[in-house]
């Protein structure tokens, strides 16, 4: 009875160091990563830091008024003034075109034809 | 009892005796087990205890890696505009070093160095590379991807060294606001300096803020505003060949600082000439006499006080002589003027003949008042001291009414107009974002809210007929006073020097934000043109405000049912 007590109880000691062992092997493995992570994510960081003063630096109005001057001809660009500042309430509906009266148009609509829509 | 054997008696006692001792050998023993046994229970409780307080407790990063120069950097919040956009960054750079005594292969460690940063001359790396030098540098501040490249390379003898550098994207667009930091990364001028003059240096001595994360610092300013307002200043100094220009946009409910601009300025990545004169901030840390902008403050305290009413008739005709002194008018009408016709004329006279109506001790308690005797209280470390004359005579009276005789800085007078246009309250300016709440907080009723209509309606009566016409953006109800005033040389006004500004308020009918535009030494066109403030700052503003008010959420309208609201 006390043998196989005791025999219990190297067992369950082995199998314990055995366990043990094997967390803190797991255990530093983790911490290795975690501190590999760490580096890393402050390397990003470091890296986002940089990339968002790039992308301050290429969207200053200053170079952005050059490139829009630069390529104004090309995309027929021009300052805004006010009189193109509207609220959606402040346009009037759009008239719709006289193309003969609006069932001719409306058949055509549904005819397939894409004219009447603008 | 008898009958007993003593023997057995005894005997009988003999193995009591021994059974007793056994027991009490065996008591003994059982203690002894129990001893240890509470010894190995303490000692397993204290091992349990010690695994419990192991797994409550937070990890240290004991076994972390640390980089001992993201120990050594000294790392600055990022400064933010309005609208989050970066206006000051820091970025870490890598600089690449060698230590030559350690480098086995300087021929091979140069070649592949060169492959990696093209821009090096491998025989001069080469050479450098191959002496028995304990340190050398090879490149200073490389990007994290050739870092990343040489790395992997794995050349012995070969590190890195980490330092923050202070970046700013937008180059001089905001200078004189965000202002510099030195080598060690401490700010030395602007808003840069008023963090470190606040908290950062105090967490900076205490040793912490080293290498960790600070939340950014946002800032009243707009960058968009704030570029197009240097933009048009840059192209009126040209077009108009001045020495300076400088210009401010101010939120007349707040008192926040949408923009400040001076030119000439610097690019604080690279502050070479930051230290030179003409480089200073000329909104905040200069003093000017600003001419007829003052005229606002004068029709402010003589209609407040009462001295004058909007139907007063003011007797223009004559030049006043006052000692030696004469005070004539640059258009001269020669003519009796009523109240708001001395204002869009810009009459000299007739400010002058005003301020002797509300007298010298009054008008220096308005002008205190108003602010322009102290130096204004804001967030900027470069403020100057408005110059006041000592000995306030009637003929000093006179000059100041008509913006002579008290220097004073552009931006205290942009202040002092919002005040003038939002109702009578005047708030200290700031470059931090503030709400409506905080501001009528720090507010000081200054003129009366009804004065402040009147006025409202003189600086657009001076846009609609008077010399700010050029001012004039159609939608936005601009408002305004022009100043052209001579600039001292030797002791005595100078004819042909000037110092033009442009003091404006839109939409007039509600407003919202305070333009002031400042041009040193203005030249008449090279296709024609004048001189005055009426032709260069004027148009100057409208540019400003043409191309900023969108983006500073004033929508336009149209003008005629505005003036309509505005007569009333």
């Amino acid at each position: 009875m006390g043998r196989v007590f005791n025999l219990a109880l190297l067992v369950a000691m082995i199998v314990g160091a055995v366990v043990t062992y094997d967390m803190k092997h797991r255990a530093e493995i983790i911490a290795d990563k975690v501190a590999r992570l760490q580096a890393e994510t402050a390397e990003e960081k470091d890296e986002i830091a940089l990339l968002k003063a790039e992308w301050s630096m290429l969207t200053q109005p200053a170079r952005l008024q050059d490139v829009v001057e630069a390529y104004a001809d090309h995309f027929h660009l021009e300052p805004f003034t006010p009189e193109h500042i509207a609220t959606v309430q402040e346009i009037p509906f759009r008239p719709l075109d006289e193309q003969g009266d609006a069932r001719e148009v409306l058949a055509r609509i549904a005819a397939g034809d894409r004219i009447g829509i603008q | 009892m008898e009958g007993v054997d003593s023997q057995s008696v005894s005997a009988a006692f003999g193995d009591n005796a021994v059974a007793w001792r056994s027991a009490s050998r065996l008591d003994g023993m059982r203690g002894r087990v129990r001893l240890a046994a509470v010894a190995f229970a303490l000692a397993f409780a204290v091992v349990i205890g010690r695994l419990v307080t192991f797994g409550v407790m937070e990890p240290d990063g004991g076994n972390v890696y640390v980089d001992p120069n993201a120990a050594v950097a000294t790392s600055r919040p990022d400064l933010v505009d309005r609208n989050g956009e970066i206006l000051a960054t820091d970025i870490k750079m890598a600089s690449l070093y060698a230590e030559p005594r350690n480098i086995l292969d300087p021929d091979e460690a140069a070649e592949s160095i060169t492959s990696i940063l093209p821009d090096l001359d491998t025989r001069d790396l080469r050479r450098r590379l191959s002496g028995d030098a304990g340190f050398a540098w090879i490149k200073r501040e490389i990007t994290p991807r050739q870092r990343r490249e040489i790395h992997s390379l794995g050349i012995p003898g070969v590190g890195f060294l980490t330092e923050n550098r202070r970046f700013y994207p937008g180059g001089p667009t905001a200078a004189h606001i965000v202002g510099l930091v030195n080598v060690d990364n401490q700010g030395i001028a602007g808003f840069e300096k008023y963090v470190d003059d606040h908290w950062l240096g105090d967490l900076h001595a205490v040793g912490f803020a080293r290498g960790e994360d600070l939340e950014p610092v946002r800032l009243s300013i707009d960058l968009r505003v704030q570029h197009i307002l240097r933009n048009e200043l840059a192209s009126a100094m040209e077009r108009y060949s001045a020495i300076g220009a400088s210009g401010v946009v101010l939120d007349v409910d707040t008192g926040e600082v949408l923009a400040m601009a001076s030119l000439p300025d610097f690019d604080p990545n690279d502050p070479v000439d930051a230290q030179k004169p003409d480089r200073l901030n000329r909104i905040s840390a200069g003093v000017y006499e600003l001419g007829s902008v003052f005229k606002s403050f004068t029709f402010a305290m003589a209609l407040d006080s009462g001295a004058v009413g909007m139907g007063d008739r003011i007797d223009a005709t004559n030049p006043i002589h006052v000692g030696r002194f004469t005070i004539n008018d640059f258009h001269g009408k020669h003519q009796v003027l009523t109240v708001p016709e001395v204002f869009i004329y810009s009459s000299n006279v007739g400010a002058a003949h005003m301020a002797l109506k509300v007298g010298g001790d009054t008008q220096q308690e308005y002008l205190r008042r108003f602010g322009l005797f102290d130096a204004v209280d804001t967030d900027l470390p470069e403020v100057a001291t408005p110059i006041v004359p000592k000995k306030w005579s009637e003929l000093t009276a006179m000059t100041v009414a008509f913006g002579h005789g008290l220097a004073v800085t552009p931006l205290q007078v942009a202040v002092a107009d919002a005040a003038l246009v939002n109702g009578g309250k005047l708030i200290p300016p700031t470059f931090e974002p503030r709400s409506r709440e905080e501001a009528s907080r720090l507010a000081r009723q200054i003129i009366k809210p009804h004065t402040s209509d009147q006025l409202r309606y003189l600086f657009r009566l001076n846009v609609e007929k008077g010399s700010g016409r050029r001012a004039s953006v159609p939608g936005y109800m601009v408002g305004g006073k022009t100043g052209t005033a001579e600039k001292v040389e030797n002791g005595r006004y100078s004819s042909t020097k000037r110092l033009n500004s442009f003091l404006a308020a839109f939409p007039i009918d509600d407003p919202r934000y305070v333009v002031l535009v400042v041009l040193d030494e203005p030249k008449a066109p090279k296709d024609g043109g004048g001189t005055t403030a009426a032709s260069n700052a004027a148009p100057t503003v409208a540019a400003v405000i043409r191309r900023s008010a969108a983006l500073l959420g004033v929508k336009p309208r149209p003008e005629g049912v505005a003036a309509l609201l505005l007569s009333n």
